[in-house]
């Protein structure tokens, strides 16, 4: 539970979640509104996935990314859109915080 | 990856095994403890609640297990919009299901709750079709 708290925190992260509630979307369409690094992204995927938000699943060269969310997980992203929960640099998520210190 | 699903399914198995077994026996304790050593009003709310909890884990849990898109017949969209259509109701019926069960007046807590989970089953299934046929027209 502490991994889908600590995923929700990010309000890039909710923002992926909220276009894939649409559909699924690939990386690539995923990273597209966002003026973030690749590794960055890819870190950010990790930490969804690895909240199991979400689902990659890799059909030839595309990675396609699904929500994987409970009815109360994405009540729960509801209210943290709502009351605009962030973390601060230094709550960052260790992989998060290693892109960042490599300045990519 | 057949071995993942084989597991996958195991697990599935043994959760809805523990869930049921759990569920049968706390009906069989309310059923034993009442009315020697529980209220029979309170020991059938409580059974009337944890059926409605048991409703609640399976729907909340429905949009959580997408088809795999390898699967030749799975429009991943329709999928997850059915999913989460469908999970989003019946959480919400059993949610009332299990809250008429406590909180209505006994006499009308059967009706009321069956009145929730039956008018969320009937929208899921109204919804499921519109997705369906709106999806066919495309």
């Amino acid at each position: 539970m502490n991994a889908v708290f600590k995923a929700l925190a990010d309000p890039t992260r909710r923002r992926i979640l909220q276009l894939l509630q649409r559909r699924p979307m690939t990386a690539g369409e995923l990273a597209d509104p966002f003026a973030v690094s690749k590794p960055t992204m890819s870190a950010h995927f990790s930490v969804l996935l690895n909240a199991d938000l979400i689902q990659a699943e890799k059909i030839g060269r595309t990675i396609t990314y699904r929500l994987k969310m409970s009815v109360l997980e994405e009540a729960l992203l509801g209210f943290a859109h709502a009351v605009g929960v962030n973390v601060t640099h230094n709550r960052r998520t260790p992989v998060l915080a290693r892109v960042k210190a490599k300045g990519l | 990856m057949k071995t993942d699903q084989i597991r996958d399914a195991q697990g599935e198995i043994g959760r809805g095994l523990i869930i049921g077994g759990v569920f049968l026996t706390a009906v069989k304790m309310l059923s034993a403890l009442s009315p020697e050593y529980l209220d029979a009003e309170l020991a059938r709310r409580l059974q009337g609640a944890v059926a409605g909890m048991v409703s609640f884990i399976y729907a909340n849990a429905v949009p959580k297990s997408p088809l795999p898109l390898s699967r030749g017949a799975c429009d991943p969209k329709a999928d997850q919009a059915r999913r989460r259509f469908v999970g989003w109701c019946l959480t919400l019926g059993s949610l009332g299901y299990m809250m008429a069960w406590l909180f209505a007046p006994i006499e009308s807590a059967g009706g009321l709750a069956m009145c929730f989970l039956g008018t969320s089953l009937l929208t899921a299934m109204a919804g499921v079709i519109g997705i369906i046929r709106l999806d066919s027209q495309r």
